[in-house]
């Protein structure tokens, strides 16, 4: 029962991270129709960027969180002028070849900027290990765990706050619902694109600040939890913001479990395994909307 | 005075010319008509004239050039409202933020809610229903929220594309006496209509579109008795 209270906590936190950047693919696929494939780079950028200012520039964690974020939004918001938004007028088709071709692209830059070698990120915030008394026994709990998952909901609260509440976040539902009529409403639809991939990149950079300390950092990094993300997006009904949050959590906590229980070796099987038999149940994922297409 | 100027306009879609060379006037509080069948280029024109697609040619706005490369926020804010075909509501909106949609390019301090209280005086049924998704409504409905939605642009042109399409005759009757309160109130307005009968009897002058060119212009009551015209769109 402890091992599963534990397992159940840290597949939250794990669940959290990837949340945080399936949020990212979701929030693309709304406005544009279209995987942005790139999306784990910015995690892996969010890690560097954490990892330099923290310790060589000695900043406080909430600056670096910060700042890591802004960073990446700055390298999003370059990347997003000089290659993808001469493509905005043509087929999708070559939108998405640009974001799978961006992905190598950034690694290798990080590659020649930060080295080949694993880097290691000093724990920033609070390391220790608390226990809780549960019956005759206790559960252990690393607080890293809980800032993950505190951070996480922060962002979450924050985002829905910003699409509900705000002129620019509904703007930005607008244009993912009716795309022309959020034009005729006055609606700058290039600036809604550049904010949504800039909001994408905030929160894969405050994922990889969260998770470098946990790991290590390098430049490869982003690209196996891309793919969990995206994995978690599709889980969860891709371009919904609460499928994203739910697919994410629900992936986090069925690798911990299947690690603990059958075997680790196999923690990637159990979320592929979980994607498919979704897709088979409910091929829109868990939050979609079927969509009936007219051809 | 004419609130807007065409001159010489072309759009195509890829390789395919869809309007060859449009001339076109709108005298300021006027109910303009464009009459013609399918695929004449009504939509493509009115898109042109919203920004939407690029075009060659000049239009003329209150007697400012607007080149094809000034963006459609830019024309909203001056003014040039569209109603799309099909309404085009935010179908996961409710019907009080599709209105706020509409009040998009109006400056911060800009108090709405007076105009919301207009748009309900004008539509008693969009306020019974605010709190409802757009998606939710009847056709009728929906064509009164995206009216009500392009009032809080603060239209000095209106442009309309088939509000009577897919409506029960009943609601386009309704629908046609609301363009005319608006025009008594002085906004400009250029219909698009499939249904040319009553299109021509509520407008003040009339354009009849074929091809992706102007076939025919005059006064709207002229062009109803035009016997090629009755042919051709009024059923003989």
């Amino acid at each position: 029962m402890v091992m599963l209270i534990q397992a159940l906590l840290s597949g939250v936190a794990q669940g959290a991270i990837y949340a945080l950047i399936a949020l990212g693919y979701s929030v693309i696929y709304r406005t544009l129709n279209m995987g942005h494939f790139a999306q784990g780079e910015f995690y892996m950028l969010g890690a560097f960027f954490g990892v330099w200012l923290f310790t060589k520039l000695n900043l406080p964690p909430i600056i670096v969180f910060i700042a890591s974020g802004l960073l990446t939004s700055l390298v999003m918001l370059v990347m997003e002028r000089l290659a993808y938004r001469p493509l905005y007028t043509r087929s999708v088709m070559g939108l998405l070849i640009s974001t799978l071709g961006m992905q190598y692209v950034i690694q290798t830059i990080a590659k020649i900027v930060w080295g080949s070698d694993v880097k290691r990120f000093p724990p920033m915030l609070d390391d220790s290990t608390v226990y809780i008394p549960f019956q005759d026994n206790r559960i252990a709990i690393s607080m890293q765990s809980l800032w993950v998952i505190g951070v996480c909901a922060i962002l979450l609260l924050a985002l829905t706050l910003f699409l509900t509440k705000t002129k620019t976040g509904l703007a930005m539902s607008a244009v993912s619902m009716n795309r022309k009529a959020a034009a005729l409403m006055g609606v700058n639809i290039n600036t809604v694109i550049t904010s949504t991939f800039i909001i994408a990149a905030f929160l894969a950079a405050i994922a990889g600040v969260l998770m470098g300390p946990l790991y290590s950092v390098s430049f490869t990094m982003g690209s196996g939890i891309g793919t969990k993300a995206l994995t978690a997006a599709v889980m969860g009904g891709f371009g919904s913001l609460p499928g994203a949050v739910l697919g994410g959590l629900l992936l986090g906590v069925v690798e911990t479990l299947g690690a603990l229980y059958i075997s680790s070796a196999y923690k990637d099987l159990f979320s592929f395994i979980v994607l498919i038999s979704i897709l088979f149940l409910r091929p829109q994922g868990l939050f979609g909307q079927a969509k009936v297409t007219k051809v | 005075m004419s609130i807007l100027k065409i001159e010489g306009l072309h759009a195509a879609y890829g390789s395919t010319k869809v309007l060859n060379g449009i001339d076109l006037d709108i005298a300021e509080g006027q109910i303009i008509t464009i009459v013609g069948s399918n695929g004449a280029g009504k939509t493509t024109l009115l898109s042109c004239i919203s920004g939407l697609i690029p075009y060659t040619g000049s239009i003329t706005f209150r007697g400012e050039s607007i080149s094809s490369n000034v963006g459609s926020d830019e024309r909203v804010k001056r003014g040039i409202i569209q109603v799309p075909e099909g309404r085009q509501v935010f179908a996961e909106f409710s019907v009080l933020n599709n209105l706020k949609m509409g009040a998009y390019t109006l400056p911060r301090n800009e108090k709405i809610a007076p105009m919301l209280e207009e748009i309900y005086k004008l539509f008693p049924r969009l306020n019974e229903r605010k709190n409802q998704k757009a998606g939710s409504l009847s056709g009728g409905e929906q064509q009164m929220l995206a009216l009500g939605r392009a009032l809080l642009s603060k239209p000095q042109l209106l442009m309309l594309d088939e509000p009577s399409m897919g409506l029960a005759p009943v609601v386009v009757i309704d629908i046609f006496k609301t363009i005319r309160k608006l025009n008594e109130r002085g906004i400009s307005i250029l219909l698009v209509e499939q249904n040319a009968k009553l299109a021509l009897k509520v407008a003040d002058y009339a354009y009849v579109m074929e091809n992706g060119r102007i076939s025919l212009s005059g006064v709207a009551s002229e062009i109803a008795e035009d016997e090629k015209v009755r042919a051709a769109y009024l059923g003989g």
